[in-house]
């Protein structure tokens, strides 16, 4: 079953259409990846499905059924944005938001007080939301969407302001909140890490423009670019005419871009064939910010 | 959709617990009725209590007779059955001293002593061409009414006494002439019951409409600033994904009623005390207690209904502004609904059936202050408390539903404040 089904659901504001009539199935038991750059409706799409925002037109489902307005204790939230209680007290802030996603008292507190130990913020569950660094800040941010462990957390920007140690922190965190079986749609305009993810949705001026799996798809848009080093003066261009369409050459190493359809291996046994001193031989990785560009410039864009 | 009404006192608690735990809560709880009896205690303590040394005021007398007379005279009698007026005036009596001008000292070295401060003030006494006294006072200080109404009233004495001797009549008569009749208030309320009136007749319904003006006021604004802070702070977005908008207002609305209750009930216990135990004898008007109990009832629901309708309003205009300052400027037109008739006042008690009074006590907007001010002042016909509230509950069910309908688009939305057709669009289709 599907965690969330959109059906051709759609949001304008004013003229500006934030989200085309947009499909989009999102798995059961995941980390899905909602990538792409800022404006591109990402956010909009996410206060559709917690109901702040009605769509114009479409349909969303939660796990099969329509999603029932009332009952928004099915969802976590972590917005874009920092939304606390500058003044509250960190313990009494976590308890207010479990009660209002239908905690009950003692169940509340006893989650709130293991959530922040797990986020090493137990020291400062008496101080003030405002005496927090903005990190942790972030971390009861998360612990606010996670508490009541709802069916479908839903983060927007998570690791925005984290250091990389808590950029991991946070990545185990969600690893663990997957694990005991709550459904995770992560939103971020940082490409990178879709590591974190099996499935992702690549969302641009409010369309999906590739959905799949993360593997699928960087086997898909696999990178036209290896380098290869010589133990001798690189004499080659004749050779691989047919292979590449430009070779960089930086002393004895080279950069060669393939063309459309030529697999890396094949660069690699046609100069071991010519018998050419290769020493070294290595794919580059695409990025997936480079797999969005080509996507969105119909595969013919350039990684920057 | 129904209301949770679980979110609704989740909100509720929130707001009414942050509010009273935090230190300004028990300051302005503290501070404020110290400022309020100041203001209103300090003017008459201030004149009841000697300031200083009385006020040395010489007396120059030329008509050869008045003289000693107003330096001896007893104040006129005086019946206002005002207590604190009249001990005003008592203490004005007890705060200057007049004594005949040495012989020798004429007026302008008085006037010279005046200047350099030795002599507060020199009394001229003068015969005009009727052989009638004519008064005339010099000081550096011009500006105390008491002192020139303690002055006038020894003179009027002295005058007339003077008058009714020139005519021949008998110094005892002339007493008696003088006295001043005694005019008894009587408040008569249905079924011809009566009791004695009292300044409280007064100062009751004035005060509960001030309550009710002060605490809309106040505690409308702190709601405003509250759904601004909330949405600026971006709380709301994960607010509105547990909860639904109209249970997030309602829920603020009624935290921060209660939050105010509280205020006011501290308020009214201290007050009470000090009310038994103040200088100036107000428990001896208490007698035949001013405030019915229809008043009571009244006061409380007039406050639940027209917090409820203007904090709505405020609730609606804070959620779609993004400053404070836009939003001090979008709460006047709402506020002047509140301030017309604290203003009209005064009219409002002195002609209290006129019929643009009625229609205002009848009107949702100013109903709660109008009305409560009509119903201290006379009897209201219950037809017309019952539709005043009628329409006042009827007006607040319309005004929260069309609050809640702008609140849920108005606070999501940011960037530039929406144009009227917008917020009016939001109504038709929210």
């Amino acid at each position: 079953m599907d965690a969330l089904t959109y059906s051709q659901v759609k949001k304008s504001f004013g003229d500006v259409a934030a989200v085309k009539p947009l499909d989009l199935a999102i798995p059961e038991g995941n980390i899905f990846g909602l990538l792409g750059p800022n404006g591109a409706g990402k956010t909009t799409l996410i206060r559709m499905t917690l109901g702040i925002i009605l769509p114009d037109a479409g349909t969303i489902q939660l796990l099969g059924k329509p999603r029932d307005v009332k009952d928004r204790s099915s969802f976590g939230y972590l917005p874009e944005e920092r939304g606390l209680y500058p003044k509250m007290k960190i313990l009494d802030l976590l308890i207010f938001f479990g009660k209002l996603r239908g905690l009950s008292t003692a169940e509340d507190k006893s989650r709130a007080v293991t959530g922040l130990k797990r986020v090493e913020l137990s020291a400062w569950a008496e101080k003030k939301v405002e005496e927090l660094s903005k990190g942790m800040q972030q971390k009861i941010q998360l612990l606010v969407a996670l508490l009541h462990r709802p069916k479908v957390a839903i983060l927007d920007e998570p690791f925005s302001g984290l250091d990389p140690v808590n950029v991991d922190l946070f990545k185990e965190v969600i690893r663990e909140t997957r694990d005991s079986g709550t459904n995770v749609v992560l939103s971020t305009h940082q490409m990178e890490q879709e590591a974190l993810c099996e499935q992702i949705a690549l969302v641009n001026k409010g369309e999906i423009v590739l959905r799949g799996h993360v593997d699928e798809i960087r086997r898909q848009y696999g990178s036209r670019e290896v380098r290869v080093a010589f133990g001798s003066e690189p004499a080659t261009d004749g050779l691989l005419s047919g292979l590449v369409e430009s070779a960089n050459v930086d002393g004895r190493e080279v950069r060669y871009r393939m063309r459309e359809g030529v697999k890396g291996r094949d660069v690699a046994s046609k100069l071991i064939q010519a018998g050419c001193d290769v020493t070294g031989f290595s794919e580059a990785q695409a990025s997936m910010h480079e797999i969005f560009v080509r996507v969105v410039k119909g595969g013919e864009g350039h990684a920057n | 959709m129904r209301t949770d009404w679980s979110n609704v006192y989740a909100v509720i608690r929130r707001e009414f617990l942050e509010r009273v735990r935090k230190k300004s809560f028990l300051i302005t709880t503290l501070i404020t009725p110290i400022i309020f009896g100041a203001v209103m205690i300090l003017p008459g303590v201030l004149t009841v209590m000697k300031t200083g040394k009385p006020l040395h005021i010489l007396v120059v007398d030329k008509t050869g007779w008045a003289g000693p007379a107003v330096v001896a005279a007893a104040p006129a009698p005086q019946q206002l059955g005002n207590t604190l007026h009249s001990k005003a005036e008592e203490s004005a009596q007890g705060a200057a001293t007049l004594q005949m001008a040495p012989k020798g000292e004429d007026l302008e070295k008085i006037k010279i002593a005046i200047g350099e401060s030795k002599v507060d003030g020199a009394l001229l006494l003068e015969s005009d061409k009727d052989h009638d006294l004519k008064a005339t006072y010099f000081g550096q200080n011009l500006s105390s009414p008491q002192l020139f109404q303690m002055l006038n009233s020894r003179l009027d004495s002295v005058a007339v006494v003077h008058r009714l001797n020139s005519l021949g009549l008998d110094r005892s008569i002339a007493d008696k002439l003088k006295s001043r009749v005694d005019l008894d208030t009587v408040k008569v309320t249905k079924g011809g019951k009566t009791r004695e009136g009292s300044i409280l007749d007064f100062l009751i319904p004035i005060a509960l409409a001030l309550v009710i003006y002060m605490m809309i006021l106040m505690y409308g604004v702190a709601i405003m600033n509250g759904v601004l802070e909330e949405k600026n702070s971006k709380v709301v977005e994960v607010l509105l994904s547990g909860v639904r908008p109209f249970e997030l207002m309602m829920g603020k609305i009624v935290g921060i009623a209660s939050v105010g209750l509280l205020q006011y009930t501290i308020w009214f216990v201290l007050g009470g005390f000090v009310f038994l135990m103040n200088p100036m004898n107000f428990q001896a008007h208490m007698e035949g207690s001013p405030v019915s109990i229809l008043q009571l009832v009244l006061l409380v629901l007039y406050f639940i209904l027209g917090f409820i309708f203007y904090s709505s309003l405020y609730a609606a205009i804070g959620s779609f502004c993004t400053t404070q300052q836009e939003a001090q400027q979008l709460q006047m037109p709402v506020a002047s609904g509140l301030i017309i008739p604290a203003v009209l006042m005064a009219p409002t008690l002195m002609t209290p059936n006129a019929n643009w009074v009625v229609a205002l006590s009848l009107i949702p907007v100013s109903s709660p202050i109008t009305m409560l001010l009509r119903t201290g002042a006379v009897e209201v016909p219950y037809w017309q408390i019952g539709a005043s509230l009628a329409l006042l509950v009827m007006g607040t069910i319309g005004v929260a539903w069309l609050a809640g309908r702008i609140f849920r688009v108005g606070i999501l939305m940011t960037g530039k404040r929406p144009s009227i057709p917008e917020v009016l669009r939001w109504i038709r289709q929210a």
